[in-house]
């Protein structure tokens, strides 16, 4: 198991949201973890590709639109 | 004319029918004030019909008229918008159980712009709560139901314009669309809508879910009216700053773009993953109209796009969960159970994942670019993989299967999303049951001119567009 998935585990995310004032009520708190495993191990198998130099494209387009 | 044939017009064809004294403002407001009556029970797609307000600006735009004023393509047309988009000091539901007790703090650029052009909005549409559901379920609104089946999902978070402007409620109406919310609703209901490039339109005034995925668009019975109204809507505006300054093309005046020549893409990559084999054939029978319209038909071979499925989902999961934080604090009694738990995954991702999800777009756009508009045009692709669900067999609540069922539905509208570019869900014809399909054409950022040629010549030759549930 990566430290991520374990650091997403029930216990491991109900307390990180009990640190930030939101209550997860425990019957979610497994669902809440196996998502978040699920999601962030998909996307992270395309985290390879990504240059080093490489900025968050929150306004795609509009990037591309200045760089252009 | 009948207010039966009226309520069959397009937006369009409702304006010129208008400016050529044929119908005038008044009469087809109250036509479809009556007709959004008459459904409202069995659909429940209106959340509020500003009768009173809406039928003196009728007469007021009918006045206009007789002096010779046209506000603009839109003069006198009636419409319903989701219920997301601010007018200032008037309450927004967005669909839920918190905003409807706040006047909204501005007016959205989307509904100034439409204003402007001469289109009277007579009512607000339900939705999805905040937005955050591909289904039209909505537990404080009640659920929303298709027109073509009332057991069926309308699609969402756009339920109600999807709903509304099928059911000749509403000429036209806004939707928004961060993972499908225009899109989904369209096929479902089989009207044709647009999600923008990124940017095109103003986001200033329309409820946030997912600032970087989040765009603004309509939900039509025609192509053409999509492009009509795009072209009032599409530009700069100051008051969203991440609004693009590129010059918006005529997009009308673009409609009848030949199709001999246009390169249109297919791919048996991801988007033909696990296809309902009746929907597949519908899919590609509109492929074989394109190539009888003399479309260049190019297969493309697409990068693996399933980790940006997941990526995209990470990035709405985590700016929903920002900016509903506060209010996840203080009373998370008032959201449903599903949406409680969506936002609260976005919570717990972490920030890493995040801003990687972010940094791989740009990567993403430069690989589905060259495999596709290296090659092509257009992209044709289905707009969904599967038959039209009942409203019972998705009310997954908060449970298990949540994420199952949404991640299925939005598949291959929220890699669009991810990338930023302009899709076009056109409906391509009918299932066994009676259920409308549609195809997806994605095209290069900016480019939905070429969409919308597209998408009007696939309905000058197949008419989907024009059947009605009404009987």
């Amino acid at each position: 198991m990566s430290s991520k998935q374990a650091s997403h585990s029930p216990e491991g995310v109900t307390q990180m949201l009990a640190v930030i004032g939101v209550a997860l009520d425990p019957a979610r708190a497994a669902t809440v973890a196996a998502t978040i495993t699920t999601y962030v191990s998909g996307a992270s198998k395309a985290f390879a590709a990504i240059p080093f130099e490489t900025e968050p494209a929150t306004y795609l387009a509009r990037s591309a639109e200045d760089a252009s | 004319m009948k207010s039966s044939e009226v309520l069959e017009l397009s937006a369009a064809g409702l304006a010129r029918a208008i400016r050529a004294g044929k119908v005038s403002c008044a009469s087809a407001m109250e036509a479809v004030i009556a007709r959004a009556g008459h459904v409202q029970q069995g659909l429940n797609c209106f959340v509020r019909i500003d009768a009173d307000e809406a039928l003196a600006a009728a007469r007021l735009a009918d006045l206009e008229l007789s002096r010779g004023i046209v506000r603009g393509p839109l003069h006198g047309v009636p419409m319903a918008h989701k219920d997301m988009y601010y007018r200032e000091g008037v309450p927004s539901s967005c669909g839920s159980k918190i905003t409807v007790e706040r006047p909204a703090p501005t007016t959205a650029t989307a509904l100034k712009r439409l204003d402007a052009a001469g289109a009277i909005q007579f009512g607000v549409l339900n939705m999805a709560e905040f937005a955050y559901g591909p289904t039209g379920h909505n537990y404080h609104l009640g659920h929303c139901r298709n027109p073509w089946d009332p057991e069926r999902i309308t699609g969402g978070s756009s339920s109600g314009s999807g709903s509304a402007v099928a059911a000749r409620a509403s000429f036209a109406a806004l939707g928004s669309d961060t993972g499908g919310s225009i899109r989904a609703p369209a096929t479902f209901c089989g009207l044709s809508g647009i999600k923008p490039t990124w940017s095109r339109v103003s986001r200033h005034g329309a409820m946030p879910l997912s600032f970087s995925m989040d765009t603004v668009g309509p939900l039509t019975r025609t192509v053409e009216d999509c492009a009509v109204m795009m072209g009032v809507m599409a530009g700069a505006d100051p008051l969203d700053p991440t609004s693009s300054r590129q010059a918006v093309p005529d997009y009308v005046a673009r409609l009848s773009r030949p199709m001999k020549g246009l390169r249109i893409a297919t791919t048996k990559r991801y988007f033909h993953d696990n296809m309902d084999p009746e929907i597949e054939s519908l899919v590609q029978s509109s492929l074989e109209t394109y190539a009888r319209l003399g479309a260049q038909i190019v297969e493309v071979d697409l990068p693996d796009m399933e980790a940006w499925g997941h990526a995209a989902v990470m990035i709405i999961a985590a700016e929903a969960a920002a900016a509903h934080a506060n209010w996840l604090r203080t009373r998370p009694q008032d959201y449903s159970e599903q949406v409680r738990a969506r936002l609260e995954i976005g919570l717990a991702i972490p920030a890493t994942t995040y801003l990687e999800s972010l940094r791989l777009r740009g990567v993403a756009l430069q690989q589905f670019s060259e495999s596709v508009f290296g090659k092509a045009d257009v992209l044709h692709v289905p707009s969904v993989s599967f038959q039209t669900p009942t409203i019972a067999e998705t009310d997954v609540g908060g449970g298990e299967t949540m994420m199952k069922v949404m991640n299925t539905i939005t598949r291959l509208t929220r890699i669009g999303n991810y990338l930023g570019l302009p899709c076009l869900s056109v409906p391509a014809g009918f299932a066994k049951n009676g259920m409308p399909t549609a195809v997806q054409l994605i095209g290069g950022q900016f480019d939905e001119a070429t969409l919308f040629a597209a998408g009007h010549a696939y309905q000058q030759a197949t008419g989907w567009h024009l059947r009605s549930p009404i009987k």
